[in-house]
């Protein structure tokens, strides 16, 4: 377990070094508007990403014996699956030179960065864990993450001026948006359907289910506005991205929360001083 | 839905500092309230003023679209009933059993209980025998990899719960497994022997090094208690190799009034002496804690988490027009 935990620690890094080198490129190939080379490079080092990515979190899931889903460090890996599997789904679409990847490697850089942070030693799923439910809720919350941060990926494209289509990015904007909110809605109703199983309570605000009603509360209001006010185009972009920090905030803010205010911190080492009842949880 | 956002947003910062009870309290104050309220309203007229439009969008071209729309906010109306009746009617009682003690809903038996709400009396009285609680750890952690409860009813059927598996009861009523512990069984002897008392005590002694004490009605001491699950003697002093209950032992330490009577570790029968009395702790089990949740509104809430969702999936897959508002006439234009 300790080689495979060491290889998925490898893996991770090089998925950072190699998201940020797609990046770059990426982002030159959007702002360099001759030549195609670039863009296809980005391109395959996109593609590149997301078998690397997908290679670490297969390696993390032998190594820990359960779905990725334990902890920062696991979670950051599986929402890069997601992002970077995002970035393929809308590869086809008219978006440009380097496509979205841009923003979605980055994005992956900063997330995988951030997991490898934290304490990455595999532990078993406690109890509180070992659920169909936590599984469903987990993959809704990877895929709405995803979903969005292709979002913001559109909406990054659409501000900075592209040469392809405005229709065609404004309607990929919009559908990415109506698509991360219900993903975002799932995620919200799995999680709480499951903290009524597991505490008997459907709702707590838990600061895990505050941040995440802030989050919904806000793409909804964007949603509302692109339909009954008539936001489009650059300013529904600079939305999506102010509420994509937002999310990033509610994703991966948690953490830096006091261990005793929220049940939704993974990270044994942050929460192994706790003791009696609440260990129970 | 701004205000909802950033009241739910200072909430958030809040609970940085303020542990999850206060964080609940000021979630329940009424400028929260007011705003649920504006929003249920508004959404309330807008299904109103959108009927006919749902009506032309469903019988002349089948936008599922619309339709989805409408079941998505109509399920705002279920969380809102849902709510109000756990506000209500909610009730929560937990109990602590030890393998092979008859729970019978008596009142001594209940560890704590919530108060009774406007639209119910008490948790409903429930009835059963714990036959087995089975623990297993991870690594010899404190990481539960494993806590469940075989239950056995008056009827005779059987049942298992865990902590994150609850035994519905009824449509609002479930038990589930909410805590652990261990439960030693003393013997109080005299001089020669003779029994003189004898019982469970279920004590907070979970995880190993956790002290508590308990006292008996007829002496005056008090005693404290240390168990240690699986022990083993390295060097002359003992030592706890695990959580799993293997080789148990009690670290005792009595007392009476001020006076301290000293102490021991006692292993099976080992028995130690004090003041004409010999106490042992033959026997030690599991107690698990269970709660009884009655909660009218959860199935409610849930509803309306299905139609919200089905109205999701329907918006995002169906067709709909844009729609759009002209100022000033109070028109639309589908």
């Amino acid at each position: 377990m300790a080689e495979a935990t060491d290889l998925s620690l490898s893996l991770a890094r090089a998925l950072v070094a190699m998201c940020v080198i797609a990046s770059v490129l990426g982002f030159i190939a959007w702002f360099r508007r001759e030549g195609p080379y670039l863009g296809r490079m980005a391109n395959a080092l996109g593609l590149v990403c997301l078998a690397l990515s997908v290679v670490a979190w297969i390696v993390r899931w032998t190594a820990a014996g359960h779905l990725p889903l334990f902890g920062t460090y696991e979670s950051a890996l599986s929402l890069a699956v997601a992002t970077l599997l995002g970035g393929l789904l809308v590869m086809r679409r008219s978006t440009g030179p380097a496509g979205l990847w841009p923003v979605v490697t980055a994005t992956t850089a900063a997330i995988v960065a951030h997991g490898l942070s934290f304490d990455p030693t595999p532990y078993a799923l406690t109890i509180s864990e070992r659920s169909w439910v936590v599984d469903i809720h987990a993959v809704a919350a990877w895929a709405a993450f995803g979903g969005l941060t292709v979002n913001a990926a559109v909406a990054m494209r659409r501000l900075i001026g592209a040469s392809e289509s405005q229709t065609s990015l404004d309607r990929l904007l919009t559908f990415t948006l109506s698509l991360g909110f219900v993903l975002h809605s799932a995620m919200l109703v799995t999680g709480s359907f499951y903290k009524f199983l597991l505490f008997g309570k459907v709702w707590s605000f838990d600061p895990i289910e505050t941040l995440g009603l802030v989050a919904w509360i806000s793409y909804g209001t964007l949603l509302h506005m692109q339909l009954f006010a008539g936001w489009r185009g650059r300013r529904l972009a600079s939305w999506c991205l102010a509420l994509f920090v937002l999310l990033v905030i509610s994703y991966r803010g948690i953490v830096y929360f006091p261990a005793w205010s929220t049940y939704h911190i993974f990270d044994m080492d942050l929460r192994i001083h706790l003791t009696g009842s609440e260990t129970l949880q | 839905m701004v205000a909802a956002g950033l009241y739910y947003g200072f909430l958030a910062i809040w609970a940085t500092s303020s542990p999850p009870h206060v964080v609940q309290n000021i979630a329940s104050l009424a400028p929260f309230w007011i705003v649920y309220g504006l929003l249920l309203v508004n959404t309330a007229v807008c299904l109103w003023n959108r009927l006919p439009v749902l009506r032309r969008d469903l019988s002349s071209s089948r936008r599922w679209g619309s339709l989805g729309t409408y079941l998505f906010h109509v399920a705002f109306f279920f969380l809102a009933v849902g709510f109000v009746l756990t506000l209500l009617g909610r009730q929560e009682a937990s109990v602590w059993a030890t393998v092979g003690e008859p729970f019978e809903s008596r009142p001594d038996q209940f560890r704590s209980a919530s108060a009774p709400r406007m639209m119910a009396p008490g948790v409903p009285a429930l009835s059963f025998e714990v036959e087995r609680i089975t623990p297993e750890f991870w690594r010899d952690e404190l990481l539960f990899t494993t806590l469940e409860a075989d239950l056995r009813f008056p009827s005779g059927s059987t049942a298992t719960t865990r902590i994150n598996r609850p035994l519905w009861v009824s449509p609002a009523t479930f038990l589930r497994m909410s805590g652990f512990g261990y439960t030693p069984r003393y013997e109080l002897l005299d001089r020669d022997g003779l029994i003189l008392d004898s019982a469970f005590v279920k004590l907070n002694v979970f995880p190993p090094g956790q002290r508590d004490y308990f006292t008996l009605p007829d002496f005056p001491h008090r005693f404290y208690l240390e168990v240690m699950p699986d022990v083993a003697i390295e060097e002359g002093v003992p030592v706890n190799r695990s959580l799993n209950l293997a080789i148990p032992a009690v670290a005792l330490h009595v007392h009476r009034g001020r006076l301290d009577l000293g102490r021991a570790v006692l292993v099976g029968a080992q028995a130690y002496e004090f003041e004409g009395l010999r106490l042992r702790f033959p026997e030690i089990r599991y107690w698990g804690e269970f709660s009884i949740v009655r909660d009218p509104g959860a199935p409610v809430v849930f509803l309306g988490y299905i139609v919200g969702l089905v109205g999701l999936l329907l918006k995002l897959t169906g067709r709909r027009p844009e729609a759009e508002w002209s100022a000033g006439r109070g028109e639309h234009h589908g």
